[in-house]
Order: structure tokens, then C-alpha cells, then sequence
């Protein structure tokens, strides 16, 4: 099982998963529970609807910058990035994000552990 | 249908992350810091120049509001969150330019601009770090202030060097500056006069390269003693010259650095030429006077004995003879007395001049006259402007002027032959006698009227202390006339004094 399929299969903490279009196809129920978003919500959409709005810019240009030049400074490391919920609050969370190519196309699936007292 | 707009949009967003894919890689890659502030001015967007700029990963930057971002100050004044939120006012935007210090990871030195995006309510500050620049600009501003400076040392050193140039030139002595190896420095220009050596001639060179050995020797003597020692050295020395010898006053001392260590020599000759000669003409003149009077008094003693024995012997005729020889002898005394007198008021300035008009021509043809009867050998010949003529003076010192020079005349022509006298008459009165006598030599014509002086005279036979001449040029100075001498060795001289009429 290669990592992006054990983060998909990951049933503990929050999950989600995109491509490379960045619209999002899989959330799991940890993600549902934790930060207020339903599958309903999100799967179809930009995945720029769970970042707060201050840093969408910057993610539609890093990511841009990855699928340009597939070179990476935050893919299978841990990173601290704030998370947007639903109710617009901000919680900061423990990113881990991966990065996978299938039929030529690049999918992406993030562990976003909440951070406590954030 | 559906597909086809999905496929579609799905190739927009290709073609605009293609898009943003490079836009991004330039702004990472820009040396100018890129932050971008949305909504309350708080950061969406930081390059890698920011992150270097403050220390801190892009990343940690968004949301964060950019006075906290940029700390920025301007001379003593930080900018504070108002400052910035000026940027953003309700009248406007109101952009925020210039350059600053930015105290990030290091102090700074930027340039920023700002540019609003209004449809989307957005800030986008360019910052530029011009440290370097700023570095450069000071170190050229540094090296322009260091070449200005050194022109200004470099024109006050020229500017010392010629008030000191202007100093030494001034004075009547020779002066000369040497180093501490004995090299010339600096001259002045009575050495240039003296020695026809000016500063271009004698930088960097010894003595040795410069002068005779005689000459260098004295002018090196003590050098090495004086820088040494620390201590000034005086002595007399003899420099010869084309025109002989001349005696020098040497003073030559060191010239100290901060440190107290001599690093220069000073040299000062002072020509003592003049008060050696009248030193040496002072002893020739007492040796002078002795004999002056040591005759008639050997010669009065020798009458007075035989006149003692002729009035013992009864031959009254024989001794009244002897008196008159006697008083002839004591009349020389008398007018060597007066002669002593004269050159002694001259020295203090005490000679009073009893100053009235009178008739010029009456007392040269009376003068004439009683020069005449003193020589039958010459013949005193009166010639020129012979009309009446007036001048204010002390009418019996320059008549004693005049019988000087008749003297003279009948004295230094002791073959006998004729003595003219010329009187001129213009702007001013000029009388001049002439005789056709041994003549003066080119040197001491130099000294004839010097104090004592006697020159090529002393060796002679010819009576005389040296006095007359000097006498007769002093009167005639103090009157406001001259007096001049022509002379040729073997064809006689001519003496002439003018008086302001």
C-alpha cells in the first residue's frame, strides 16, 4: 500500500484528498467531525474553500508552481497551516501531505491533525 | 454537453495553474521583496525576498498584518500601524514610497513602492534592498569626501610650505632645512643668492653633491652631532667666495617631531662679513691713532728739549722757532682730536647741524683758495655753473666737506698736477673734484666711505685715520644730498656730493 492510500485509508485522523485541479474528491469522517464540513460541502469543489481566505492566493500559486515544476518545499512533511471551517473559524492543524501521480495526473491526500490550543 | 464544459473548464484551470505556475517561480526568484496585503492589511502573499528579508518562511507570513511584517523607520521616526493604514484611507489610496531602514533579520537600507489593486481591495508592496547600493553610494561618497580631503591636506601642506617659503625668504640670512640624513629640504633666497642654488637645484642632494669640499665640509660640519644630540650648535665659519672669503655666524639646530625626536635640522648663516672687517679695521685704526699721535709728540718732545737748551744758552730767536714748530704739532693734534670728535657724535647721531641759507659758489671758490695755499705742486682749477648759487645747510661742515676732498685730492695726487672743481646746477646742487692721482681700486671704492676704512691707503705712506671720508658722507647724507666716488687705478678719481637746492 503506497502512502497516499494508507492517508486515504486512515480512519483516526481528519483526511483529505484532490487532484491535480485542486477539487477535492475525498474527505473522511474525521475530517466531517472535526472541522464542520460535510462530504456534501466540499467533494466537487475548490480546495481552496478550506483554507482561510488570507492564504488561497499564495496556495493557488505554490501549487501552481508544483504542477509547473514539480519541485515541492511541504509535500511529506510536517507543516503547521491554519485550516478554514465551516462555522469561519480558524483552527491550526498538523499538515501531512502527499503527492501521487495516476494515469499521468497528480493526486494529492493531507492528514490535517488539529493542533490543541490553537 | 456536460463534458465537453467539463473538459473545457478543466483546461482553464490547467492553463491558468500553468500560468500562475511561472508567475509564482519569477516572484520567488525576484530579488525585490513582493508582499501582498489583503483585507486589513494583513499578508496573502510574501516572496522569498521578504522571507529573506525578515527571517521568517513565507509560509509563517500569511495573515500577518504588514506593520508587523515590515518594521520600517525613516531617519529617528518607525513607521506605526497608522502609517501603514494610511496606505489604505477612505479618501484613497495613498501610496507609500520612498526609502527606509527595514529592521528585519538584519538593518536594511530599502526602497519601497506600493501599488493598490482596487477591484479586488489589495495592497502590493515592491521592496527593494538597496544596502548595497546604499554601500556603494557611501563608499563612493567616502572615497569623493577622502580625495577632497586629501586635495585640501595637500593644499594646506602647499599653502604652510609656502607661508614658510615666504618666512625664510624674507630674512637677510642664509636658512636652510635639511632631513635627517643630511638631504636638503628647503633653501631660501639668500642662499640661492649666495650659493646660485635654489630649491629645484638642492631637493634629496647632500652637500657633498653640491659644493667644493671646503664649503660642504663647513656647511655638513655637526649635522650628525646636532640630530643626535637634540642640542643647537653656534660657531664662525669662512666660506670662500669669487669675490674672497666671507665669515659666517653659523647657528644650526634640530627640528623635533611629536615624539620629541629630532627628525630635521635648521641651518642659519648669518654674514658677519661687515663686523669683522670693522672689527679688523677698528684695531688697525687704534694702531693708526697711536702713530698719528705718537709723532707729533716724539717730534714736540725733541723741540721742547732743544728749546730748553737754547733758552738756557740765551739764543731766545732759536727757541721761539722751536715754539712754532711745537705749535704746528700741537695744531696736528688738534684737528686728529676733532676728527675723533666728529666720528664719535657721528656713531650716536649727535652731530647738530646749524642749518641757514648761504652762498654755495662764494664758500667752493673760499675753500678753493685755502687749498691752494696748502700745495704749490697743484693747481686747483674752478669750472661749470660758477653763478651765484644758494642752498640750506651748516655752511662750515660743508665746507669741511669740501676741504676733505681737496685733501684728498692734493694728498693721493702727491706727483701734483691740476684738481677741478665742477659745479653743476639743476634740480639739485652737485659739486665734484677731481684729481689725477693713484685712483682707487673697484674694492675699495666699495668701503671708501666706511668707518675707519683705509684699504689699499693703509699700506701706503699717505698720512690719515680713514675718518674724512666717512665724516664728509655722513654730513652730506643728513643734509638729503650723496656723494659718490669715480675712480680708475693710475688715472685718478672723482668725488662729487649733491645738495638739494
Amino acid at each position: 500500500m503506497s502512502r497516499f492510500e494508507e492517508i486515504l485509508d486512515e480512519k483516526e485522523i481528519p483526511v483529505i484528498a484532490a487532484g491535480q485541479d485542486g477539487i477535492i474528491f475525498f474527505i473522511n469522517r474525521s475530517f466531517e467531525d472535526e472541522y464542520g464540513w460535510s462530504e456534501d460541502d466540499l467533494v466537487g469543489n475548490a480546495l481552496t474553500i478550506i483554507l482561510p481566505p488570507y492564504t488561497r492566493d499564495a496556495h493557488n500559486l505554490g501549487f501552481a508552481r508544483f504542477l509547473s515544476t514539480e519541485a515541492h518545499r511541504i509535500l511529506d512533511k510536517k507543516i503547521s497551516l491554519p485550516v478554514y471551517c465551516k462555522d469561519g473559524s480558524v483552527r491550526k492543524a498538523a499538515h501531512f501531505i502527499t503527492g501521487e501521480k495516476k494515469d499521468g495526473e497528480w493526486q494529492f491526500a493531507a492528514l490535517l491533525d488539529p493542533q490543541t490550543g490553537e | 454537453m456536460e463534458d465537453i464544459k467539463r473538459k473545457n473548464y478543466k483546461q482553464v484551470i490547467s492553463d491558468l495553474q500553468a500560468s500562475l505556475g511561472w508567475m509564482d517561480l519569477v516572484l520567488a526568484n525576484m530579488g525585490e521583496g513582493i508582499l501582498v496585503a489583503g483585507d486589513n492589511l494583513k499578508t496573502i502573499y510574501a516572496n522569498d525576498a521578504i522571507a529573506e528579508m525578515t527571517g521568517k518562511s513565507p509560509i509563517t507570513l500569511l495573515g500577518v498584518p504588514v506593520w508587523e511584517i515590515l518594521t520600517l523607520s525613516r531617519g529617528q521616526k518607525r513607521l506605526e500601524k497608522n502609517d501603514y493604514q494610511r496606505v489604505l484611507s477612505r479618501e484613497g489610496f495613498e501610496p507609500l514610497s520612498g526609502r527606509y531602514t527595514l529592521q528585519g533579520k538584519s538593518e536594511l537600507t530599502v526602497s519601497i513602492t506600493t501599488s493598490f489593486i482596487p477591484k479586488i481591495n489589495q495592497v502590493v508592496f515592491i521592496i527593494r534592498d538597496i544596502s548595497q547600493r546604499r554601500k556603494d553610494e557611501q563608499a563612493l561618497m567616502d572615497e569623493r569626501i577622502a580625495r577632497i580631503r586629501e586635495q585640501i591636506g595637500r593644499k594646506q601642506a602647499e599653502d604652510d610650505r609656502q607661508l614658510l617659503q615666504s618666512i625664510i625668504d624674507g630674512a637677510q640670512t642664509i636658512i636652510y632645512l635639511k632631513d635627517a640624513e643630511s638631504r636638503y629640504l628647503m633653501v631660501n633666497r639668500e642662499f640661492e643668492e649666495v650659493f646660485g642654488l635654489g630649491n629645484a637645484d638642492i631637493k634629496g642632494k647632500r652637500d657633498s653633491d653640491l659644493f667644493s669640499s671646503e664649503t660642504a665640509e663647513i656647511l655638513h660640519k655637526n649635522d650628525e652631532k646636532i640630530l643626535h644630540t637634540g642640542k643647537t650648535i653656534k660657531s664662525e665659519e669662512s666660506i670662500s667666495h669669487k669675490n674672497g672669503p666671507r665669515y659666517y655666524l653659523s647657528v644650526k639646530y634640530p627640528l623635533f617631531d611629536l615624539t620629541h625626536e629630532s627628525y630635521k635640522l635648521c641651518g642659519v648663516l648669518t654674514d658677519i662679513t661687515g663686523r669683522k672687517r670693522l672689527e679688523e679695521s677698528k684695531n688697525d685704526f687704534i694702531k693708526m691713532v697711536y702713530h698719528e699721535l705718537n709723532t707729533p709728540l716724539t717730534v714736540m718732545k725733541l723741540f721742547l728739549e732743544t728749546t730748553k737748551m737754547h733758552i738756557e744758552q740765551g739764543e731766545v730767536e732759536k727757541s721761539l722757532k722751536n715754539f712754532s714748530k711745537v705749535e704746528s704739532q700741537l695744531s696736528q693734534i688738534a684737528t686728529l682730536t676733532d676728527d675723533l670728535l666728529d666720528a664719535a657724535r657721528m656713531e650716536k647721531v649727535e652731530l647738530e647741524l646749524n642749518q641757514k641759507e648761504f652762498n654755495i659758489t662764494a664758500l667752493v671758490k673760499e675753500t678753493a683758495e685755502v687749498a691752494q695755499a696748502k700745495t704749490a705742486k697743484h693747481t686747483i682749477d674752478l669750472r661749470g655753473d660758477l653763478k651765484q648759487h644758494c642752498v640750506m645747510g651748516d655752511k662750515q661742515r660743508i665746507g669741511q666737506v669740501l676741504l676733505n676732498l681737496l685733501t684728498n685730492a692734493i694728498k693721493y695726487a702727491p706727483d701734483g698736477g691740476d684738481i677741478i672743481i665742477e659745479m653743476k646746477a639743476d634740480e639739485q646742487l652737485t659739486v665734484s673734484v677731481q684729481d689725477f692721482g693713484i685712483g682707487i681700486s673697484q674694492e675699495d671704492q666699495k668701503h671708501i666711505f666706511d668707518r675707519f676704512y683705509r684699504g689699499a691707503m693703509q699700506k701706503s705712506e699717505i698720512k690719515g685715520l680713514g675718518m674724512g671720508l666717512y665724516v664728509a658722507s655722513e654730513v652730506i647724507k643728513r643734509h638729503g644730498g650723496n656723494i659718490q666716488v669715480k675712480s680708475e687705478e693710475g688715472k685718478g678719481s672723482t668725488f662729487s656730493f649733491t645738495l638739494p637746492m
